[in-house]
């Protein structure tokens, strides 16, 4: 069964919320049982949490033949509204309501809904799609990530060979699962034969730490925030016994960070990953070896087994000396066919075919190691999500606002004209909650006008963050 | 300004609430800007107004706005 393998059946595959032990045999059968409903070959939203069902939702879809969109359950109504309207999925499972007029609740699976396409809708979907993950999802974005079971396959194979993955790590889910690193640690545990504990909560709760020590716990992910949140807690006083990796990936964690954490947790005999990755390559692309944290705290590390990177000019030509900075470039089996922007997107093929620009500036040492000093796109990572920041321009666009978005990682400025028409609390609480970011990173200037280059488009390097 | 100014101003500030919705019933998660994003920064603003240092237990045992009152009477805070 995909990612499943029939060595492990007798092991414990996921420890549920409640404390329930699913083994690989029962995991396999729910995704038996799962599977059987659905008609083959469609499109199917899944807006589902940390939860039991929604891993044998996912598994089941991949093993027999469905598309699935994973989504954020806590989506904003208007963005998932404008992504059903695109793409037109035969499916949804969702806990919330879906209210449109084209979909009709069939039936209750778990705690979630599974809602029908009533108007009959044929999707054209290319033989290798197998997974559809945001860009850029809380925005509404309609572009999507298409992923081939082998994408995901190496990457997890990958993931596990350089974590020495087996039978014994235990992950916990802190990461959402819609979110590719997060996926990516179900993926890598399952592939590995390991388990994996689902949990709610987050750092900031007792509960999350107690699961962590109860559930025996032997590895944890996290994203530079989450990192953040660890120092703020006081890592030096972390009692958690069992932990024995602890990785993080989802953008850049300055190297000072690195540095604090590592000597803290190699006291605590915990192996730290500083790992580096984008959806477009399923999740991992890069890794910094442990005993080599200490000498390269700067570095996005080595590409993963399967894998390569290399640093182009602006020419598209290869840089062979070291220490030049220029666009990195990977190529590896876990690179997506491309993206999706529309729903007759999803019958285009593999157009990468294994190359992935990454729009990271890089450069790398006679080691091999790489080190990424900026980004040539308009991305930017806040707390784990990942914001195109044009997209969350359009999105202000809508609500009849002249504006420009500029950000770095953990913050979000928006140029507005001067206008009476807004208290800029409202509107920061607004828009904080339609992208479900909290409004910490959210910062609003009003100006009288924008700085535009001669040939009149927006210039965006006199505005900084 | 008294430690329940002090103690109120904090969760405004850092919720964009009014005082009024400051009672027995607020509580993490009750409003999305109360996340675990939002929880670090009530306890930096907390430990910033009050000049203290709060530990790693009661950082994470701080659910609720009344939960916090109790806390910070470990640390000589008393709020009336």
């Amino acid at each position: 069964m995909f990612l499943i393998n029939d060595d492990h059946l007798d092991k414990t595959a996921i420890i549920c919320n409640d404390g329930n032990i699913i083994t690989y045999k029962e995991l396999k059968k729910l995704i038996e049982n799962f599977g059987n409903n659905f008609e083959k070959r469609s499109l199917i939203f899944l807006l589902v949490p940390n939860k039991l069902y929604s891993i044998v939702s996912y598994l089941a879809c991949l093993e027999y033949n469905l598309i699935p969109v994973l989504l954020n359950e806590r989506i904003h109504n208007d963005q998932l509204i404008n992504l059903i309207e695109i793409y037109k999925p035969k499916y949804i499972l969702s806990e919330r309501k879906i209210i449109h007029y084209d979909y009709l609740k069939d039936v209750s699976l778990e705690e979630s809904n599974l809602f029908i396409r009533s108007k009959t809708y044929k999707t054209n979907l290319h033989k290798n799609l197998a997974l559809l993950l945001t860009t850029s999802g809380s925005t509404g974005s309609p572009k999507l990530v298409k992923l081939t079971k082998e994408n995901i396959v190496s990457n997890a194979k990958s993931i596990s060979k350089y974590l020495k993955l087996g039978c014994d790590d235990r992950a916990i889910t802190s990461l959402p699962f819609y979110y590719s690193y997060g996926l990516s640690v179900i993926n890598s545990h399952l592939f590995s034969g390991g388990s994996i504990v689902l949990s709610k909560s987050s750092m900031m709760e007792e509960k999350f730490w107690n699961k962590i020590n109860g559930c025996f716990v032997t590895s944890i992910a996290g994203v530079p925030y989450n990192y953040d949140m660890l120092l703020r807690l006081g890592i030096d006083n972390l009692k958690i016994p069992t932990v024995k990796k602890m990785t993080q990936a989802g953008g850049k964690l300055g190297w000072e960070k690195v540095k604090k954490i590592n000597d803290s947790l190699k006291l605590k005999g915990i192996d730290f990953y500083v790992m580096y990755g984008q959806t477009e390559a399923t999740a991992r692309i890069s890794y910094l070896p442990c005993e080599s944290v200490d000498k390269k705290p700067k570095s996005i590390g080595i590409p993963i087994p399967g894998g390569k990177l290399w640093i182009e000019n602006k020419k598209g030509l290869k840089i062979s000396e070291t220490m030049i900075i220029g666009e990195m470039v990977y190529e590896g089996p876990n690179v997506s066919m491309g993206y999706a922007e529309s729903v007759e997107s999803l019958s285009v093929g593999d157009v990468n075919n294994g190359v992935l620009r990454t729009g990271d500036l890089a450069y790398f040492d006679e080691e091999g190691y790489f080190f990424i000093e900026g980004r040539n796109n308009r991305f930017i990572k806040v707390f784990g999500n990942r914001i195109s920041l044009n997209s969350l321009e359009k999105l202000i666009a809508k609500k009849g606002f002249d504006n420009i978005v500029i950000g770095e990682d953990d913050k979000i400025i928006i140029y507005i004209k001067k206008t009476k028409r807004v208290s800029i609390e409202n509107f920061i609480k607004e828009i904080s909650e339609e992208i479900g970011i909290n409004m910490v990173a959210i910062t609003i200037k009003q100006v009288d006008d924008f700085p535009r280059l001669d040939s009149g488009k927006i210039n965006y390097k006199v505005l900084n963050t | 300004m008294t430690n329940k100014e002090k103690y109120n101003k904090v969760f405004m500030d850092c919720f964009n609430v009014s005082e009024d919705q400051l009672n027995e019933k607020f509580v993490y998660q009750c409003i999305p800007a109360w996340d675990s994003v939002g929880h670090m920064g009530m306890i930096a603003g907390l430990e910033e107004a009050f000049d203290i240092m709060m530990e790693m237990d009661d950082i994470v045992d701080f659910a609720s706005y009344t939960v916090g009152i109790e806390t910070l009477k470990k640390y000589d805070v008393l709020i009336d």
